[in-house]
Formats: C-alpha cells, sequence, structure tokens
C-alpha cells in the first residue's frame, strides 16, 4: 500500500469551470475510490471551479458513504484544495444526506414510508 | 392537406396560456402526414420565454407534419426574432438593441459547460440588467444548473430548451427550461411502482426536499435549492409535467391544477425579481470540519 498523495483537478476532469453533471461526479467519484483503494491520500483540487452543484457531489464524492470507508478514514483522506465558502456548504449538506442514507437504510425505508404516507393522503 | 391551426391570442407566463399550448401539442401531435400553418393572426401579445416551450412542442410534433408559420403581427414577428426563435425556422436575426430577450437555445441535454457559458453570456453579465451582486448571480445560476442537469438524469432526454425575457418595467425576467423526456409523473410512478399517482401529486412529491427517483444513490437536493432562491428572492416557479401544473411563490405556498391535456415533457419556468439587492452569502458556519 502506498501512501502518497494524490491531486485530482476538478477543472481537468469536468472539462470546463462548472461541476455540475452527474456522469463528470462519476468519474470523478472512480478516480477518488481507485486512489483510496491503493492506498493514497486524495486531495480534491477546486481551482479555477465557478460553480458546484449538488447533482455533481452527489455522484462525486456522496458515493464514498457507499463503499463503506469509515468517516474517520475518510476525514483523513479526503481533503478539497481551492474550494470556497458557499461550495464548502453544498458539499456539506450533500455529505450529510448521503451519510444518512448509505449508512442508515432504516432511514431510507422510513423517508419512503413517509413519502408513500404523503401520496395517499395528498 | 394543409391545415390552419390558429395560435392563442395571447401567450403569457400563466396557467390559462400554458394550458393552450399544451392544448396546441396535444392537436398537432394527434395529426398524420400533414402540413400545418400555425396562424398567427390573432396572437397581439407574446411572453417570448415562452418560445422554449414553443420549440420543444414544434420539435416534438414534426415528426409526421411539416410545419410553418404566418401572419405575425409586426410586434410579434420582432420578438420572435430578436430572441433568435424564428431564425431556427428560416427568418432572419434581428440585433435587440434594448437586450430584453434571452436568446431561445436548444441544448443537447450533456451540454453542461455550454450552457453555463449561455446563462453567463446571457443572464449574468448583460449590462441593461440591474447590477447583480456576486452572491445574487452565483444562486441564479446554480438553480438554473440544477434544473438543466437534473432534466438530463430524472428525463434522460436528449436535449433541453431553454428562453428567457425580461420585463424592465417591473423588473421581472422570467426563465424557461423545457425538456420531452420522462415525465415527472412516470418517473415517481416507476418509483412506487403504481399506477394510481397524479401529475400532481407526482410534482408536488418531486420538488420536497430529499425526494429522488434515482435508484441506490442520494441525492433530492436540487429542486429545494431552486426553491429556497425563488422563495427569498420573491419570485416564483411554475412546473408543468404530463398533466399536472403547480405554482410556487413563497416556500411552500403552492397551489396546483390539472390541465385538460398532456404535455409530453416537463417545464420549469421560473420568475426572478432582478431588482433584488440582498446578500445570498453563506451564514458564517463553521462547516470547515463537517466534510465526512
Amino acid at each position: 500500500m502506498s501512501n502518497n498523495e494524490i491531486k485530482i483537478n476538478i477543472y481537468n476532469e469536468v472539462g470546463g469551470s462548472a461541476a455540475v453533471s452527474d456522469t463528470d461526479g462519476q468519474k470523478v467519484f472512480e478516480k477518488i475510490n481507485k486512489a483510496l483503494k491503493a492506498g493514497n491520500v486524495v486531495i480534491l483540487d477546486f481551482m479555477n471551479i465557478e460553480m458546484v452543484i449538488s447533482a455533481f457531489l452527489n455522484t462525486a464524492v456522496g458515493q464514498l458513504y457507499k463503499e463503506n470507508y469509515s468517516v474517520d478514514f475518510l476525514r483523513q483522506n479526503v481533503k478539497t484544495l481551492n474550494m470556497n465558502k458557499d461550495d464548502r456548504e453544498i458539499l456539506a449538506t450533500v455529505l450529510k444526506r448521503a451519510k444518512e442514507y448509505y449508512q442508515n437504510p432504516e432511514y431510507r425505508e422510513k423517508l419512503n414510508e413517509a413519502l408513500k404516507k404523503e401520496l395517499d393522503n395528498g | 392537406m394543409t391545415i390552419n391551426y390558429q395560435f392563442p391570442n395571447k401567450a403569457e407566463n400563466s396557467y390559462q396560456s400554458f394550458s393552450k399550448l399544451i392544448a396546441m401539442y396535444d392537436y398537432l401531435i394527434g395529426l398524420l402526414v400533414e402540413d400545418v400553418i400555425i396562424d398567427f393572426s390573432n396572437t397581439t401579445y407574446l411572453e417570448a420565454n415562452l418560445s422554449a416551450l414553443m420549440g420543444a412542442i414544434f420539435d416534438a410534433t414534426d415528426v409526421f407534419v411539416s410545419i410553418d408559420f404566418a401572419n405575425f403581427k409586426p410586434q410579434v414577428q420582432k420578438i420572435l426574432q430578436k430572441n433568435d426563435f424564428l431564425s431556427n425556422y428560416g427568418y432572419p436575426k434581428i440585433e435587440d438593441y434594448y437586450s430584453t430577450t434571452i436568446k431561445y437555445r436548444k441544448f443537447k441535454a450533456a451540454d453542461n459547460q455550454l450552457f453555463y457559458q449561455y446563462i453567463n453570456d446571457e443572464l449574468l453579465t448583460k449590462h441593461d440588467f440591474p447590477k447583480m451582486s456576486e452572491s445574487f448571480r452565483k444562486e441564479f445560476a446554480k438553480s438554473l444548473l440544477e434544473i438543466f442537469v437534473n432534466a438530463k438524469i430524472h428525463a434522460n432526454c436528449d436535449y433541453v430548451y431553454t428562453c428567457g425575457q425580461y420585463f424592465p418595467n417591473k423588473k421581472d425576467l422570467y426563465f424557461t427550461i423545457v425538456n420531452t423526456g420522462t415525465t415527472i409523473k412516470q418517473n415517481v410512478c416507476n418509483f412506487f411502482n403504481r399506477e394510481d399517482i397524479s401529475a400532481i401529486q407526482a410534482i408536488q412529491w418531486a420538488i420536497k426536499k430529499d425526494t429522488t427517483t434515482k435508484q441506490g444513490i442520494s441525492g433530492g437536493l436540487g429542486f429545494d435549492t431552486v426553491r429556497r432562491f425563488i422563495g427569498q428572492n420573491k419570485g416564483s416557479l411554475q412546473v408543468i409535467s404530463d398533466n399536472g401544473y403547480l405554482y410556487e411563490d413563497i416556500y411552500d405556498r403552492i397551489s396546483v391544477k390539472e390541465f385538460n391535456d398532456t404535455f409530453i415533457g416537463t417545464v420549469v419556468n421560473l420568475k426572478i425579481k432582478m431588482d433584488d439587492t440582498q446578500d445570498y452569502l453563506t451564514e458564517d458556519e463553521q462547516i470547515d470540519e463537517i466534510f465526512f
């Protein structure tokens, strides 16, 4: 296992200054996941990125919770660079939601049940 | 045979006008090999952002019919030339000196970088618009991108149609995004494996925070981003999908209606108050340490 820092340049990955699509997010997720599995620390560099939305972050980083990494492990091994404050806020919201979704299947079921009920009553 | 179809007298950002445009779609899609003249002789007023819906309708229906336009009133033809809608049908473009139009465009659904470029050029850097703060500009762009990207994710469509119009007197800007892919009703019915969910119920469900019909992946934040922005801006949101119509101005103040006819896709129409001087900056929270 190596323990290098791998920098992923988001601008290069998405081909522009808007990190918005789920398809680009999937590409980034696969890179992060591969690097983590090889024992590396991943730096997500948002240099020159003007716009980030939840659709991109859901797939790019939200999915990391699907992979059975511990929260401590992710904290130590995935870092962001050059990400501005309001984009960090979206990231925080996406990660909170992803954590509930992937790590708490009961939450998912409860949410779906509640929404189903709402549909039936609505 | 040539059929004459009378375009509505007025086309506004209202339930009534959407209803008439969807009735036009329903009529045209039912025709077999015909030449159709869309007759604008009675149309005296047209809010030009609706070009996005018109473009989607004419694209979806001209598979079997050939569509042509006739008898424009000068003011209607002029605005549709200024916003580049008619240049798609062989009419020359006209310069928009007052910069009130946001050009009509048909994007490939995957062209999100091009769409971002377009909203930057057309919306966010126009000199004739009220001065926008950087935070307002960003929240606005984010909302439009969420809608655009979600058209591909959820509607699985090939193209997304967009257009806008700025009304300087009221300082209102309407921006319309249309796709002709899987409707919200179809997605929600598939998700719950049920057939008895109405279009209105499905739209109401879909705009709620944390709901998503994506399988196996977290989501449900896109529409909420848009709704929070619209709520703070005191604008409005209209969503049309299948035969359902939803209108929201203040967050969670929602009214819904059904149309008599059914639209093949989804329309998201935003009204934005452009004289908004509020600061949309993130509150000073401790977010540095909460990743993962």
